[in-house]
C-alpha cells in the first residue's frame, strides 16, 4: 500500500499529521488508479487543456464573471482518483467557483488545488463535500495572493470516512486578504481533519480563519490552524476562531491553533471553544416553551448559520443551506 | 519661560506648523484656540517630542534649554508636562507604582535623591487630598477602566506630583461634562504658581470660564493669527473662527 | 579508557572517607563522562540501598536507547554527555550555615540573597543546594514539630525509604522522556517535602539552587507529598554565576496532592542565559509534573523564566481526583539569542476537574519564545473545564513569539476555552511613559511588568519583588 502514495500527497511530517493516520486509513481500502472525470458547468470558455487528469481554468484580466463555475467529481467503488485543479485569476478579474465532491463506495480521492490570484483579483471559492462514509479524501489547496487580492473560501464537509482538508495560503502582496471559513459535520466513525496554514509574507495583509465542527456518535474531528507571520510582514492582522460542538460521549475533537510570529507590529489572535451546547440559551429556549429537541435544533442551526452567513451569493447559500439541513435531520 | 520662534513642523511630509511664534512668561496662563486641523495637537506633540512629528525649522526653549534637542523623558525632566487629550491605558501597571517610577526617574535626572516608599506615599496622600481623588483610583491600573472625567483628573494628579515648570493641557475639556470640567479646572487652578507657566489648548471657550487665561491666541493653518486678552475667547465663541481663518 | 579504573579507585577511597573527614574546600568529583561505573559511584557515595542503584541502572540502560525529544522549537548542537561531570560535592556536612564556606556565602550575597536575614525576617526555611549536595537545612526543627519533613532527597532516601519507594517515579516515570531518564540515572540531590494529613505548612519552603562548578550538570530531583487536607507553598529560585560553557541542567520535580490537599510551586529561574552573542548559557531541560491524586486537591504552578540559553520545560498537572484543580501561571522572557519552549500539560481524568492556564511570553533581541501547551480531556472527565489565555509581546523586530496549544477533548460535557494574542508595546504607551519622565528602557520594563501582572500576583510577596527586578534586568539592551 505504501508505494501507492503518489508524490502529490503532502510530506507526512509527524507533527503535521499528529492526529490523522492517513496510512492506516488507506490500508483498509482496495483501490486502483482510475481516470478522474470532472463534470463542469459554466467553465468552458476559461478551460485550458494542458492538465491531463484535472482542470485548468484561466480567467483573463479584468474579467468579472458573476455566474459561478461548478466543478464536480464523483468517486466510485475501488477507484483511486489522483487529480488536480488549477485556477489562475489574472489582474483585476473576479470569479466564483463551486467545487462539489460526491461518490459511492470505498474509494480514495487525492486532490490538489492550486489557486493563483494576481493583483486585485478576487475569488470566492465554495466547496461542498458529500462523500461516501467509507472513502478516503485527501485534498490539498494552495492559494497564492498577489497585492490586494482577495480570497474567500467556505468549505462544508459532510465528510468522508477519512478526510483531510489542507489549506496553504501565501499572502505574497501587500493588502492581500484571505477569509477562510468552514463547517465539518461528522458522525459515525468519520474522521475529519482541517489543517490550515496562512503565511503572512507581505506587510499589511489580513487573514481570517473561522471553522466549526459538529461531532456525533464516535466521530473524530481535527482542526489545526496556523498563522505564520514572516519577519517583514509588519501590520499583519491575523484572526482565527475554532468552535466545536461535541454531541456524543464517544466523539473526540483535537484542536491545535498555532501562532508563529516573527514581526513585531502585528495584531494576531486566536480563540477556540470545545464542548456541548451551552446550557444557558438551552434553558432560556425551553423556558419559552420549546421542547428539548426543538431547542437543540434551533441552537445547532444558529451554530452552523454563522459559517453559512459568510457566503455572499444567495443562490449558493441556498444550495449549501439545503444540504446542511439534510445532514442535521 | 517658554519661547517658540518661527517653528515649522510636518507629519509624513505634510506641513502642519507654519512658522509659529509664542512666548509664555513664568506665572502666566496662555490659551490657544483654533478650529479643527489648525495644528493645536501637533504643537503639543512637537513640544513634548513625540516620534513622527518632524521639526523642519525654528526653535523652542524652556528656560533657555533647547527642547528640540532632547528626547521625551529629558523634556519631562526639564520640567515640561503634557496633559494628554486621550490619556493612554497601561494594563497591569498600578497607578501608585507608575507615579513613583515617574517621579523618581525625574528626580534622578535632576540629580535629586530618589524617594523612599514612605516619603513618596506622604506626598501622594497630600496631593490626593488637595485634589479630592479617591483611594480607589490609585489602586487601579493606569487609566484602565477610568471614566473620561477620572482620566483627566488623573492627568492633573500626575501634574501635581511631578511638579513641572511648564504644563500643556491638550484639549483637557474634550469629553467632559460640566461637573467634571469644574473639578479638573479647580485642580489646575490650585497648581497655578508664580514660577509655573501654562498653555491651555482648547476648541471651546467653556473651559476658559474656569481656567481664566492671561492671554488668548488663535491658531489657524499652523500659525498664530490673533492674540488678545481673555475677552477674545468670548468673542470667538460668539462669532466663530470663520472670519479669522478666511 | 582508563576511566573505569579511576572510578573504582574513587569508590575504594570512599570507604576511607567514612572515618572522620577534615574540611577541605576543594570539592571532590567523579571524572568526566557517563557510564555504569559513574552511576555506581554516585550511588555508593550516597550510601544508597540496592533497589535505588538498580533503578538508576535501569534508567541508564533505557536512556541509552531513547531519542531526544524533537518537537520543541529549539536548536542546539548535539549534547556531548561524555564531556560533563555527573558528581561534585562539598565534602563535609555542616551543622549550621555559619560553618559554610565564606566564599559560598559571599556568592549568595552578591546575588542578593541574604539567606540568614531572609530566613529570619521572612520566616523562610532555606534548603541551600550548592552544586549537588545540600549544605545546610534550616528551620527543620520547627517543621519537625508539625510532622513536616523538609530535607534533601539523599536524607529522605536514608531516613524515609518507604515514602521514597512509594512515590519516586510515580508521577514522572523514569522512562518519561530522555531528560527525565538521565536525571533518574544520575540525580545527585534535591529536596523532599512531606506534609502530613491536615497540616498547613506555616512558612514558604524555599530552595536556592546554584551552579558553581564548571561543567557540572545539575540533576536535581524534588519530591513533594501533601497528605489529605495538607497545604504547602514551595519556592524554587535559581541564579547562576557567569559561565562560558554550556551546562546541562535536567531536573525532575514530582508533586503528589492527596484528597483536599493544596500544593503551590513557584519558580524564578534565572540561570545564566549566555552572553549577548549567544555564547554559553545553561540548557535547562526540566520535567515537572504534579498529580492531583485525591478529590478536590489542587496544584498550582507559577513560574518566571528569564534565564537559560535554552529552556525546555512544561510543568504539568494530572487531574485524577474528582473536582481537582490545576493551575499554570507563567512568564517567559527571552532576550539576545535565548530560546524558550515552555508551557504546560493539563490532563483531565476526574469528573468536574478544572484547569486554568495564563501564559505571558515576551521576546526581545534575536530570541525565540514558544508557548506549547496541551489540554487533554479524557472520556471520564464529565463537566471538566479549562480556560487558557496566552499573550505574547514582541520587543524589537528580530525576535519571534509562537503559540502552539494542543487541545484534545473526548468528553462532550467538558468545556474548553482558549484565547491567544500577539502584540507589541504600543507607541502611545511608550510615549505616555516617556512624557512622564521614564527612559525608554524603564518604560518598557514597566509596561512588560504590567503585561505580566496576572502571573506575578500569584508569586509570594518576597519573590514577586525579586522577579520584577529580574524582568527589568533581563530586558536590558533590548530597546534603543
Amino acid at each position: 500500500m505504501q508505494n501507492l502514495l503518489p508524490k502529490s500527497l503532502p510530506d507526512l511530517d509527524k507533527e503535521h499529521w499528529k492526529y490523522s493516520n492517513v496510512n492506516a486509513a488507506l490500508k483498509k481500502l482496495d483501490v486502483a488508479l482510475s481516470q478522474p472525470v470532472w463534470e463542469m458547468t459554466g467553465a468552458f470558455e476559461f478551460l485550458h487543456p494542458d492538465i491531463e487528469n484535472g482542470v485548468h481554468l484561466s480567467i483573463p484580466k479584468n474579467k468579472q464573471f458573476m455566474r459561478p463555475i461548478e466543478l464536480k467529481l464523483t468517486g466510485g467503488e475501488g477507484q483511486h482518483l489522483d487529480t488536480k485543479i488549477v485556477i489562475d485569476v489574472a489582474e483585476g478579474a473576479s470569479l466564483k467557483i463551486i467545487e462539489r465532491q460526491t461518490g459511492c463506495g470505498a474509494y480514495w480521492k487525492n486532490i490538489k488545488v492550486d489557486i493563483n490570484l494576481a493583483a486585485n483579483a478576487q475569488l470566492e471559492y465554495y466547496r461542498l463535500c458529500e462523500e461516501d462514509p467509507f472513502c478516503v479524501v485527501t485534498e490539498f489547496l494552495t492559494a497564492n495572493l498577489a497585492r490586494d487580492a482577495r480570497f474567500n473560501a467556505v468549505v462544508v464537509n459532510g465528510c468522508s470516512g477519512f478526510g483531510r482538508n489542507e489549506f496553504k495560503v501565501h499572502l505574497n502582496g501587500a493588502g492581500a486578504y484571505a477569509d477562510l471559513s468552514g463547517l465539518a459535520l461528522l458522525r459515525g466513525k468519520q474522521h475529519g481533519d482541517t489543517t490550515i496554514c496562512v503565511d503572512h509574507i507581505a506587510p499589511h495583509c489580513k487573514s481570517s480563519q473561522f471553522f466549526k465542527t459538529i461531532l456525533q456518535e464516535s466521530a473524530r474531528g481535527v482542526f489545526q490552524g496556523k498563522i505564520h507571520v514572516y519577519k517583514d510582514a509588519q501590520k499583519s492582522d491575523g484572526y482565527q476562531l475554532s468552535n466545536n460542538l461535541l454531541l456524543s460521549p464517544l466523539a473526540e475533537m483535537d484542536v491545535k491553533p498555532e501562532l508563529e510570529i516573527y514581526a513585531d507590529d502585528v495584531k494576531c489572535s486566536h480563540g477556540t471553544t470545545t464542548g456541548e451546547l451551552d446550557e444557558t440559551p438551552m434553558f432560556y429556549l425551553r423556558s419559552r416553551g420549546l421542547n428539548e429537541q426543538d431547542a437543540r435544533k434551533l441552537l445547532i442551526e444558529a451554530f452552523v448559520g454563522e459559517v453559512l452567513d459568510k457566503m455572499t451569493d444567495e443562490t449558493i447559500r441556498a444550495l449549501f443551506d439545503e444540504r446542511v439541513q439534510l445532514w442535521l435531520k | 519661560m517658554l519661547k517658540i520662534k518661527n517653528l515649522t513642523a510636518e507629519i509624513d511630509g505634510k506641513q502642519i506648523l507654519n512658522g509659529l511664534d509664542l512666548e509664555v512668561k513664568a506665572g502666566e496662563v496662555h490659551a490657544i484656540m483654533g478650529p479643527n486641523g489648525a495644528g493645536k495637537s501637533t504643537l503639543s506633540y512637537v513640544l513634548s517630542g513625540r516620534d513622527g512629528y518632524d521639526v523642519t525649522g525654528g526653535t523652542a526653549e524652556l528656560d533657555g534649554i533647547n527642547l528640540l534637542d532632547l528626547n521625551p523623558n529629558e523634556r519631562a525632566a526639564a520640567g515640561l508636562f503634557l496633559a494628554f487629550q486621550y490619556p493612554v491605558e497601561i494594563p497591569g501597571v498600578g497607578m501608585t507604582n507608575f507615579l513613583k517610577t515617574a517621579l523618581n526617574s525625574i528626580r534622578k535626572a535632576r540629580g535629586q535623591n530618589e524617594l523612599e516608599a514612605l516619603d513618596f506615599l506622604k506626598i501622594l496622600k497630600s496631593r490626593q487630598k488637595e485634589l479630592g481623588i479617591a483611594d480607589d483610583m490609585l489602586k487601579r491600573a493606569v487609566n484602565v477602566g477610568f471614566s473620561g472625567g477620572e482620566k483627566k483628573r488623573n492627568e492633573v494628579l500626575q501634574m501635581a506630583m511631578l511638579e513641572p515648570k511648564f504644563c500643556i493641557l491638550d484639549e483637557t475639556d474634550s469629553g467632559l461634562d460640566i461637573d467634571a470640567l469644574k473639578i479638573v479646572a479647580d485642580g489646575v487652578n490650585k497648581l497655578r504658581a508664580p514660577d509655573r507657566g501654562f498653555l491651555v489648548i482648547t476648541h471651546y471657550q467653556r473651559l476658559l470660564d474656569y481656567i481664566v487665561p492671561d492671554v488668548v491666541h488663535v491658531l489657524a493653518k499652523g500659525k498664530i493669527v490673533k492674540t488678545g486678552g481673555a475677552e477674545l475667547a468670548k468673542e470667538l465663541e460668539a462669532k466663530g473662527y470663520a472670519e479669522l481663518v478666511a | 579508557m582508563s576511566e573505569p579504573l579511576t572510578v573504582a579507585e574513587q569508590v575504594q577511597a570512599l570507604n576511607k572517607y567514612e572515618a572522620g573527614f577534615v574540611t577541605d574546600i576543594e570539592s571532590d568529583k567523579a571524572p568526566k563522562g557517563l557510564n555504569e561505573d559513574i552511576i555506581r559511584f554516585i550511588s555508593a557515595k550516597k550510601n544508597e540501598p540496592e533497589w535505588l542503584l538498580e533503578w538508576r541502572l535501569k534508567s541508564f540502560e533505557h536512556w541509552k536507547k531513547m531519542p531526544e525529544p524533537q518537537w520543541a522549537k529549539i536548536s542546539h548542537p548535539p549534547i556531548d554527555y561524555q564531556d560533563a561531570y555527573y558528581y561534585s560535592a562539598p565534602k563535609a556536612k555542616l551543622n549550621s550555615l555559619d560553618e559554610a564556606d565564606p566564599k559560598l556565602l559571599e556568592t549568595f550575597e552578591k546575588l542578593g540573597v541574604p539567606m540568614r536575614e531572609r530566613a529570619r525576617l521572612a520566616g523562610v526555611a532555606v534548603d541551600v543546594v550548592f552544586d549537588s549536595v545540600s549544605v545546610a537545612t534550616t528551620f527543620k526543627e520547627d517543621l519537625n514539630k508539625l510532622g513536616i519533613i523538609f530535607c534533601s532527597i539523599s536524607e529522605a532516601i536514608r531516613d524515609h525509604p518507604d515514602l521514597i519507594k512509594k512515590y519516586m517515579g510515580s508521577v514522572v516515570p523514569f522512562h518519561d522522556n530522555k531528560h527525565a531518564c538521565l536525571n533518574s540515572a544520575v540525580f545527585t540531590d534535591g529536596s523532599f517535602v512531606f506534609i502530613p494529613e491536615g497540616v498547613r505548612c506555616p512558612m514558604e519552603l524555599s530552595t536556592y539552587f546554584r551552579i558553581n562548578e564548571i561543567n557540572t550538570g545539575q540533576f536535581e530531583r524534588t519530591l513533594i507529598i501533601a497528605e489529605k487536607g495538607a497545604y504547602v507553598s514551595y519556592l524554587e529560585g535559581c541564579t547562576a554565576p557567569m559561565r562560558d560553557e554550556n551546562q546541562l541542567h535536567a531536573a525532575v520535580v514530582e508533586l503528589i496532592a492527596h484528597e483536599d490537599a493544596v500544593i503551590k510551586y513557584s519558580t524564578v529561574q534565572n540561570w545564566y542565559p549566555g552572553d549577548e552573542n549567544g555564547k554559553g548559557g545553561i540548557y535547562n531541560f526540566v520535567t515537572k509534573r504534579g498529580l492531583c491524586a485525591g478529590a478536590r486537591s489542587k496544584i498550582s504552578w507559577t513560574q518566571v523564566e528569564t534565564g537559560s540559553a535554552i529552556t525546555w520545560k512544561y510543568p504539568s498537572c494530572v487531574l485524577k481526583g474528582d473536582d481537582s484543580q490545576g493551575e499554570f501561571y507563567s512568564v517567559a522572557i527571552t532576550n539576545n539569542f535565548q530560546q524558550a519552549d515552555t508551557g504546560t500539560k493539563m490532563i483531565h481524568m476526574g469528573a468536574r476537574t478544572r484547569s486554568r492556564i495564563i501564559a505571558k511570553t515576551i521576546s526581545a533581541g534575536k530570541s525565540d519564545s514558544t508557548y506549547r501547551g496541551l489540554v487533554k480531556i479524557l472520556a471520564g472527565a464529565d463537566g471538566a473545564r479549562n480556560y487558557t489565555q496566552c499573550d505574547s509581546l514582541l520587543v524589537g523586530d528580530e525576535c519571534g513569539a509562537h503559540t502552539v496549544p494542543y487541545i484534545e477533548s473526548k468528553n462532550p460535557r467538558a468545556k474548553l476555552e482558549h484565547e491567544a494574542t500577539t502584540s507589541k508595546i504600543s507607541d502611545d504607551q511608550l510615549f505616555y511613559c516617556q512624557q512622564r519622565g521614564l527612559s525608554e528602557e524603564e518604560a518598557v520594563a514597566l509596561i512588560v511588568n504590567g503585561f505580566c501582572r496576572e502571573v506575578m500576583q500569584n508569586l509570594p510577596m518576597e519573590f514577586a519583588v525579586e522577579a520584577q527586578k529580574l524582568i527589568a534586568i533581563s530586558l536590558e539592551g533590548s530597546v534603543g
